[in-house]
């Protein structure tokens, strides 16, 4: 007879589907444990004690019975459900792409402590800052960083000379900025205007306390939006359905940039 | 294992094997229950699997599964026509038509928008809603979408859809807060205040 081995953790609930008559397999992210999957039994009953815990981007204490499989989530208790992202689509859809970046660029069992505590500090910053388009990047900068694949932003990746601010190129093959002279051997190299670099290097050097006070005109959000775009593309080799999703936002109409807090019809919150 | 069986039973157990919840044993176990039940119960369940693909249609109007096109429910003249309720499955339909507290008619979406399993506003039903509603107008939409984060911003999709097209209905979503036979203890902060908020007058 075994021993059943429980342990406690928290966690953030990156995805889930549904199995079974009422189960749910949840993806979680953990500081001590990394990524991992977990069955939640019964947790599309209505009357389930741990559903409303379990919800995608909680942060939540739980409990769980190491299983030969999965293991199994025996208690949840949420420590902050992120409420500002669920009322807004613009900010839920930010919240999908991190922890969609999340869950992509990891692997199961790999601990990263400082991962789980940025996706944390992301997810707070989705819920209230005034342009969650600024948490996404900073988030994506720094995750590729911890990862790895911090971009080279100081020297030419190409030639190793320092780099001035303006006339620089990214280039998503090797990972950083081609400098003025480089850039014409390097077609797959992106243009990098000053103001965009400039606010990639302060993504990557500063705190979130700093960064969140960066006002983004709308014409260096897009071009930091598609390169680091470009970047995550060529390390997954294929795009986030997240990205997809906001772009068919917008075609749906202009109003969707700006987050509000119009909510859904006759709500009473 | 298939290999030695004739080869209506093997077909019958593979095809059996396909559905949910059912793996290889369970699946013989069924094929030779069936091999020795009285005949007329195989053929009924032959017949029944049948007309599901054959007698099945989507209903133009809601996208219900029915009988007929229109479904029964958008043909009844005796039903609120100002009012639509948006679902996800046919399935939800059928909870609330337990109810027996709603007379509108129904939209179902079969799905709900999930970005990261690549599910996205046109997998849904959701233009063809867009566009009923700019034929026939309602008084009110009601969005029963799941009280997820999937059925929540599936709501608010659907909301900014029909404003940006112009539609003017009273758009309503479903109360939510503690179930029946529930345990406050348990409950998350989201619920409970969302229950405090949307609280009601006793008596």
């Amino acid at each position: 007879m075994n021993r059943i081995r429980l342990y406690r953790s928290e966690a953030i609930v990156l995805r889930r589907h549904e199995v079974g008559e009422a189960d749910r397999i949840l993806t979680l992210y953990t500081p001590d444990r990394g990524k991992l999957a977990a069955i939640a039994k019964g947790v599309r009953r209505i009357s389930s004690r741990k559903s409303g815990h379990v919800e995608l981007f909680t942060h939540v204490a739980v409990l769980l019975a190491a299983g030969r499989n999965l293991d199994v989530l025996t208690q949840a208790e949420t420590i902050e459900p992120f409420r500002g992202i669920r009322d807004d689509l613009i900010r839920t859809t930010y919240a999908y792409h991190v922890a969609e970046l999340t869950d992509r660029l990891t692997v199961d069992a790999s601990p990263l402590p400082a991962a789980f505590w940025l996706l944390r500090d992301t997810l707070a910053a989705l819920s209230t800052a005034d342009d969650p388009s600024l948490a996404a990047r900073y988030f994506e900068v720094r995750l590729l960083g911890l990862l790895g694949f911090r971009p080279q932003l100081f020297t030419c990746v190409a030639c190793g000379k320092t780099v001035d601010p303006d006339g620089n190129a990214f280039s998503p093959d090797l990972g950083g900025v081609v400098c003025p002279a480089c850039a014409p051997g390097h077609r797959e190299a992106v243009p990098l205007g000053e103001r965009a670099f400039r606010v990639l290097r302060f993504l990557q050097t500063r705190e979130w306390a700093m960064v969140q006070r960066v006002a983004l005109e709308p014409a260096t959000r897009g071009a930091l939006e598609r390169l680091m775009q470009a970047y995550v593309r060529h390390i997954l080799e294929r795009d986030l359905h997240s990205v997809s999703f906001l772009r068919g936002l917008r075609r749906v109409g202009g109003t969707f940039e700006t987050p509000s807090s119009v909510r859904v019809g006759g709500s009473a919150d | 294992m298939t290999a030695s069986l004739p080869g209506p039973v093997a077909r019958l157990i593979d095809e059996l094997g396909r559905l949910p919840g059912i793996g290889p044993k369970t699946a013989s176990r069924l094929a030779f229950y069936l091999l020795r039940a009285p005949n007329n119960q195989a053929s009924a369940l032959a017949d029944a699997l049948r007309a599901l693909s054959e007698g099945l249609v989507y209903c133009r109007q809601c996208f219900n599964i029915a009988e007929h096109d229109p479904c029964a429910i958008c043909a009844d003249a005796a039903r609120d026509h100002g009012t639509i309720c948006v679902v996800e499955e046919p399935l939800d339909v059928i909870a609330l038509e337990r109810t027996r507290e709603y007379r509108g008619l129904y939209h179902v979406l079969h799905g709900a928008i999930s970005p990261v399993d690549g599910i996205g506003p046109a997998d849904l039903r959701i233009d063809e809603l867009v566009a009923r509603l700019r034929r026939a107008p309602v008084r009110e939409l009601i969005l029963a979408t799941n009280p997820s984060l999937e059925g929540d911003a599936t709501a608010m999709y659907i909301e900014r859809a029909i404003r940006a097209s112009g539609g003017e209905p009273r758009i309503t979503r479903l109360a939510r807060g503690l179930p029946v036979g529930g345990d406050i203890e348990y409950a998350d902060q989201v619920t409970l205040a969302r229950a405090v908020k949307g609280r009601s007058e006793l008596g």
